[in-house]
């Protein structure tokens, strides 16, 4: 559907074309004030809410998924007088992943913000067509609800929020401007209900929130990204990203490392290495993805498991936009240390606009 | 063994039996096309609205399509209910295409629809609505602007809206930017591509909805929502869920309410034309009761015989009945095909518009269904089976004895009910009037008719037999001999006339009905067009469209003109006051300055009485059809739904209204403009001062300074332009009128060549007497004079009763106004005077037997 | 009154077919009352019809009070034929849908008389052939022998110089014949009439002055005993 092709042409345009339009630009040295600065930016041109997580049903099996608000600006109608004009168009995205089902459940979804349909800019309150996140003291309920599943889940920070980068500036390139407002929560509890196939279970588990906002964030050269964000089972978290160009090396990269005991600690572009170990061929779309990588973040190596090959969201087939969001699993010396999200994009055809 | 004689009798009679087979196929065939291409017109109507709101479970509209909108806010609303799946809002208005050539002022004051284009515009969301109507998406041509979609002055257009800017080839010969006119101003719009709807075939622009919103100022106004619900759940119980929740005037409707809604506006009118329609048949079936009488009379020795050697009463009369079903089957197996070609035809080269103007500019594909077919073929038998029912009782009814042995037509039993049946069948006539109508058609008036008619045929006979005996008796032989024989033998000849009267009576009664009506017309345009100048923005109709309208200043410009004296403003909105019956299309609300000159082009039937309510409530003025429909009356004080809110009103008057059967309503401009913002303007009408130039104001008027192309006219050329409209619909009736006589004229036709034939050794006696063979001739044409004269006596007669009827009951009844009798002495003097000239010629063309050779020998013949 | 000379009726234009009759010749005088006799098909009634102007012949000449006929010439046959002749069929041949008065003033109309001398007349021939109370009768209400005497009344109404009668009494009984006969002759007597009488029987045609039989030889006087 165009729809997808949609929501990644504005995530990832930064050729604004013949419009005027000022996006609010990132830079560094502003301070981000919570719980405001959890609601939306729309001076920005994207935004999204992103949570990914690993829970266990009662009856004990493991699932993981992903919730996404996206928010794009789209520059467009922002003259008109109309409640319609479309200035912000508002995309969701949620998949589970059942090592049982062997390949993802997932659902889309995209509108316009406008009549019932926001994200509200004063707190984290998102409605697109009855999918839901809000934030209520501190506590992130979000409701997905779709044909094949839906979710029902409520979402409790365990710590205070993450600033990635420099106090939440997150740099995303060589170049100043090329860089994101990004705050991040590791270690959060899950709790809720989960419907797979009209089969309802409860859950508990723990989850990966993100929190990122920009208006420009990757250079030409780049064709995609791979990042990981992970709960470590002695309550640390990982993260680590870096920009790839199209020969597949690596321009930029960035994370942070949380220990154990609560110390946060930035990580730099040199001291962040991702190294596909074994990679995966879609039968659908023949992109080659390195489900298997291993991760070295500031001379700890980590090596990342998928729970199952086929994590791949082809979310639509005439464009040929897809990308892999699996579940993994944290192995250090062949034991398992942690649960996270794996997302590599742009290993299909270059993100292209 | 009986079927082999009597087919081999129908064989005999080669002549007589086409001429039955053709009147019934003629009649199958007109019936069958003009209820095709009725239904094909409807069918592409409503597919085309069903395409443009795709896969929606129901829609919500307030009024008639294409008319104003409501608030934009319901979405919110609508999409919060559980059950909906989408809530899709919709924007659908037309705009004029308008070449970007300089626009020259000369020319005729009046510029009719030719040579103004108009494209379809819907505005969407198109995240929300490609879910129902995929084909919205569409295909972009290769761009670098993602966004061109959502822009507001990017359209996608289908292949007829291309072909209209001039494109239509290849993707390169497509222009790539185009101007429309929409209320006074030029847009200038950029083709992002091309999306094309199966089924809709006229031409159509996909816009954003917020761009839509802007281009047609309707900022804050949906025109529809279409909404998809979770499957398996029932339309009706959320629409009635919804209906609650819903303003005033605005309904939930499924899409068979939606296209029942589009159908009701014209259903009347096909109605009334498939009645009128199956006039030919209906003769038809008189025409096989001539032929049938005729040949039952013929073999009554034959008949004779059989009963006496055993044939059972019931046995013949079922082969008789079978003889009328296998003539009215196969003229209804060939009307029915001839009535499909003529249909497609038709459709082909005249497109659906039969004339009413309902479907002007459809083109549709001529759909039929297996059953409607075997319904008119089965409307064939039944003609021949009715036609040959009263011969084959009479036949059956004959002593044998005494048959056997007479001659022709010599003390036959008559053919004819008795006396009673006619006056019965009058009685219930009346009874049928004074019944209601059903389901808003009249359809106990036709049964009225057609009783009236039979009856009235049924006493023909005797009437025949009482008026000739009134006439002094004639020196001349020839008319002595002509009027006492069809005084005496009033059966052959009653049978033969059927036909003529039938077809007779009808046209003179439609003659009447259609005179009354254009006299009324033309007296109510005269009435109404009291004003100088009319002025609307040159797009057409004013049905409320709001991307018609003028504004303010534009309206300001005119009445400053020079020459003009006043200026009045008129807008129309399209309300729905019973939103319980969705089905029941939307009234016309005209606001416009309530002065004395104004009320005074009212035709106003009815006043209030003076009533104190009078004094606080504004007054509203309705249409015969409102009264009609909703039952209101002047002195009543009702709520006015608009916009929401309802407003208490008081009912000061009725008015006669033909433009529109479905009602109007009329109140003050300045009451409107309190009540809503809404000061845009449909219509401006200007009176001149008395010294004024009427061209020169005219120049004035297209030399403002405006964007907008003005259709300027004055009342004289509207008039002239509703009046052929009005003859344009009606050409049709006529042409169906024609071909029904003709059935009739072929009746008569078929009793001279029978009589001939029966009569032959009178007329071979005379010849021995002394008679000439042209003498022959001119006996046979008195003969049909006469009985042409006794045709358009009763004719006329019964024809001024059915007239009453149409216009008092059926008119009223399907289009809820009155008019005037009128009665066109003088044309039906000179109808009349052709069929006695036709009669007569008929006669004696087919009755050239009674002159030949043989009848001489004839006399030899024993009895 | 009546003259045939070498009278050929052949049916159809070669040569080759059979003639119904072949170079007849015939005289009948004023006031005579003659028989025609013949067997079915010998042609009786195609000799009266070229009598009457209503069938050509194929050769010869037929002259009547003088006058040459020719039965091509359609509009002046007839008028003479209006005027001059009169005819009795074996069926009656009366109009059903006129009553008995009307009937017999036929002719007198087709003639232009006036009503007042239509009227004297035809009650005249009503009295004379005894049907003065059915005046007003349709012929559906009589019998046989009565349609008879009507055809009789109109045949003689407007007096006509000739008077043809085709088997007059083939439809009636023995009884009813004779009383027909003995009319007819008392009839053409009165109107000072000539007349020819085609019939097969004897009976009938002693009842006439003279006697011819039609053969394929001709016409042959016929005598009785």
């Amino acid at each position: 559907m165009r729809i997808a092709w949609l929501f990644f042409s504005f995530v990832f345009t930064h050729l604004a074309l013949a419009e005027p339009v000022r996006f609010a630009d990132v830079t560094p040295g502003h301070a981000l004030m919570f719980p405001q600065d959890h609601g939306a930016h729309p001076a920005f041109r994207t935004e999204w809410w992103y949570v990914t997580g690993h829970v266990q049903t009662s009856s004990g099996t493991p699932l993981g998924f992903q919730v996404t608000f996206f928010r794009s600006r789209t520059g467009v109608g922002e003259d008109s007088k109309s409640k319609f004009a479309p200035q912000q168009i508002l995309f969701a995205h949620a998949a589970i992943a059942d090592p049982r089902h062997g390949k993802l459940r997932h659902d889309e979804k995209v509108a316009r913000a406008g009549f019932g349909n926001h994200a509200n800019a004063s707190t984290m309150d998102i409605v697109l067509n009855n999918w839901t996140m809000k934030m209520t003291d501190a506590v992130i309920a979000t409701r997905v609800a779709s044909k094949d599943f839906s979710l029902d889940l409520v979402l409790m920070p365990t710590q205070s929020p993450i600033l990635q980068g420099a106090n939440g500036y997150s740099q995303k390139g060589p170049s100043v401007g090329q860089a994101s407002y990004y705050a991040s929560f590791a270690q959060v509890n899950v709790s809720g209900k989960v419907m797979v196939e009209g089969r309802s279970e409860t859950v508990t588990g723990k989850a990966w929130f993100d929190h990122e906002w920009s208006s420009d964030i990757m250079s030409t050269d780049v064709s995609g990204w791979d990042w990981l964000g992970a709960n470590l089972d002695d309550g640390g978290a990982v993260m680590a990203f870096r920009m790839r160009a199209t020969d597949g090396r690596g321009i930029w990269a960035g994370g942070t490392r949380v220990a154990g005991d609560g110390k946060v600690v930035k990580l730099t572009p040199d001291q962040i290495t991702f190294t596909p170990i074994e990679t995966w061929r879609s039968p659908r779309t023949a992109t080659q993805y390195p489900v298997a990588m291993r991760v070295d973040v500031a001379g700890e190596t980590f090596e990342l498991k998928p729970w199952m090959n086929d994590q791949e969201l082809d979310s639509s087939r005439s464009t040929g936009i897809t990308y892999w969001e699996g579940a993994v699993d944290l192995l250090r010396n062949k034991q398992r240390v942690g649960r996270g999200y794996l997302e590599l994009t742009g290993y299909g055809k270059k993100l292209q606009f | 063994m009986l079927a082999k004689l009597f087919l081999a009798s129908l064989r005999a009679n080669l002549g007589r039996t086409v001429l039955a087979l053709a009147g019934i196929a003629l009649g199958v065939a007109l019936g069958l096309a003009v209820h095709v291409i009725n239904q094909s017109a409807i069918g592409e109507m409503q597919q085309a609205a069903r395409t443009l709101s795709g896969d929606a479970d129901l829609s919500i509209r307030a009024g008639r399509v294409n008319a104003s909108g409501f608030d934009e806010n319901l979405l919110e609303i609508v999409a919060a209910n559980e059950r909906v799946q989408m809530a899709s809002p919709v924007i659908e208005a037309d705009a004029a295409y308008r070449k970007d050539v300089p626009n020259t002022s000369t020319g005729a004051a009046l510029q009719p629809m030719q040579g103004r284009q108009t494209i379809k515009f819907i505005g969407v969301d198109i995240f929300r609505a490609a879910l129902l109507q995929p084909g919205f998406a569409g295909e972009m041509y290769p761009s670098d602007d993602r966004f061109a979609m959502l822009r507001g002055d990017h359209v996608l257009l289908n292949q007829a809206a291309r072909a209209v800017i001039g494109g239509g080839g290849a993707d390169e010969n497509t222009p790539r930017k185009f101007s429309v006119t929409v209320g006074g101003a030029s847009h200038s719009l950029t083709v992002a591509g091309k999306a094309e709807l199966a089924g809709y075939a006229g031409p159509l622009a996909i816009i954003d909805i917020a761009g839509a919103q802007t281009l047609f100022n309707q900022l804050g106004q949906v025109s529809r929502i279409d909404i998809r619900l979770i499957p398996g759940t029932n339309s009706a119980d959320v629409a009635r869920a919804l209906a609650s929740q819903l303003p005033a005037g605005v309904t939930a409707s499924t899409p068979e309410q939606a296209d029942k809604q589009s159908a009701a506006v014209s259903r009347a009118y096909r109605i009334n034309l498939t009645v009128l329609s199956l006039v030919a048949l209906f003769t038809g079936g008189f025409l096989v009761f001539s032929t049938q009488s005729l040949s039952v009379l013929r073999r009554r020795a034959q008949f004779a015989l059989y009963r006496t050697l055993g044939v059972t009463r019931g046995e013949l009369m079922r082969a008789l009945i079978a003889e009328g079903a296998v003539l009215g089957c196969i003229g209804g197996i060939i009307g029915t095909a001839l009535g499909l070609w003529l249909a497609t035809f038709a459709l082909a080269k005249f497109g659906g518009d039969l004339g009413s103007g309902f479907f002007a500019g459809t083109a549709p594909v001529a759909q039929w269904t297996w059953p409607t077919l075997a319904f008119f073929t089965s409307l064939g038998i039944a003609a021949g089976v009715a036609g040959a029912a009263i011969p084959a009782r009479a036949a059956v009814n004959e002593a044998p004895a005494r048959a056997i042995k007479a001659s022709d037509g010599e003390g036959a039993t008559s053919a004819l009910p008795p006396t009673w049946t006619g006056f019965a069948l009058i009685v219930l006539s009346g009874v049928l009037l004074l019944l209601p109508a059903f389901d808003d058609i009249p359809w106990l008036a036709y049964l009225a008719i057609a009783a009236l008619l039979l009856g009235v045929l049924a006493l023909s006979p005797i009437a025949s037999t009482r008026i000739i005996a009134i006439i002094p008796k004639p020196k001349n032989f020839i008319a002595q001999l002509s009027l006492n024989h069809i005084e005496k033998s009033p059966g052959p000849s009653a049978a033969g006339i059927t036909g003529v009267v039938a077809s007779f009576s009808l046209m003179i009664a439609m003659l009447i009905m259609v005179v009354s009506f254009r006299s009324s017309l033309e007296q109510w345009l005269i009435g109404v067009l009291n004003q100088d100048l009319y002025v609307r923005q040159g797009n057409g109709g004013s049905g409320g469209g709001d991307s018609n309208a003028l504004n303010t200043s534009t309206g300001a410009a005119l009445q400053a003109l020079a020459g003009v004296a006043q200026a009045d403003f008129l807008r129309y909105r399209s309300i729905v006051l019973d939103s319980t019956k969705p089905e029941q299309p939307p009234v016309t609300l005209i606001t416009r300055p309530l002065r004395e000159n104004v009320l005074q082009s009212l035709s106003v039937l009815k006043r209030a009485a003076a009533d104190t309510n009078r004094d606080k409530l504004p007054d509203i003025w309705i249409s015969e059809a409102v009264a009609d429909l909703y039952g209101y009356t002047p002195g009543q004080t009702i709520s006015l739904p608009l916009d929401g809110t309802t407003h208490p009103v008081f009912v000061a008057g009725i008015w006669r209204d033909y433009a529109r059967s479905f009602g109007a309503m009329v109140i003050d401009r300045e009451v409107y403009l309190k009540w809503t913002a809404d000061d845009k303007i449909n219509d401006v009408s200007l009176k001149l001062s008395t010294d004024a130039n009427k061209a020169n104001v005219i120049a004035a008027v297209r030399n403002l300074p405006i964007e907008a192309k003005l259709d300027i006219a004055d009342a004289a050329e509207i008039r002239k332009f509703s009046l052929q409209a009005f003859d344009r619909s009606f050409a049709v009736t006529y042409a169906l009128e024609i071909a029904a006589i003709f059935v009739g004229l072929a009746g008569i036709s078929a009793t001279f060549s029978a009589q001939a034939w029966s009569r032959r050794r009178e007329f071979g006696m005379l010849r021995h007497l002394g008679v000439s063979r042209r003498e022959i001739a001119t006996l046979l044409g008195a003969e049909g004079a006469l009985l042409g004269a006794l045709g358009a006596g009763i004719g006329l007669l019964l024809g001024m009763a059915i007239a009453l009827i149409l216009i008092f009951v059926v008119n009223r009844e399907s289009f809820h106004w009155s008019m005037e009798l009128h009665i066109p002495w003088v044309t039906m003097a000179v109808l009349s005077v052709a069929l006695v000239v036709l009669t007569s010629i008929s006669a004696v063309l087919s009755g050239k037997f009674a002159m030949s050779k043989q009848v001489i020998a004839a006399v030899k013949e024993d009895a | 009154m009546l003259e045939i000379r070498t009278l050929t009726k052949r049916f159809g234009d070669t040569p080759s077919t059979a003639p119904v009759f072949e170079n007849l010749d015939f005289v009948l005088n004023t006031g005579e009352y003659c028989a025609l006799m013949g067997e079915s098909g010998a042609g009786k009634s195609t000799l009266l019809n070229i009598i009457a102007g209503l069938e050509p012949t194929t050769s010869g000449t037929i002259t009547l009070e003088g006058q040459a006929l020719d039965a091509n010439i359609d509009d002046a046959v007839t008028l003479f034929r209006r005027e001059k002749l009169g005819f009795i069929f074996q069926a009656f041949h009366l109009l059903p849908y006129l009553n008995v008065f009307e009937n017999i003033a036929l002719p007198l109309r087709l003639n232009r008389w006036t009503e007042e001398k239509i009227s004297a007349r035809v009650t005249e021939m009503l009295a004379s052939v005894g049907l003065g109370d059915k005046r007003a009768s349709l012929p559906r209400e009589l019998s046989g022998g009565e349609m008879q005497r009507v055809a009789i009344a109109r045949a003689l109404a407007h007096r006509p110089r000739l008077l043809l009668a085709d088997e007059p009494t083939g439809n009636l009984d023995p009884d009813t014949a004779l009383q027909v006969l003995e009319l007819l002759r008392s009839e053409i007597r009165r109107n000072n009439t000539t007349a020819i009488i085609v019939t097969h029987s004897e009976i009938a045609a002693r009842t006439a002055d003279r006697a011819v039989m039609l053969t394929r030889a001709g016409l042959k006087p016929r005598l009785f005993s």
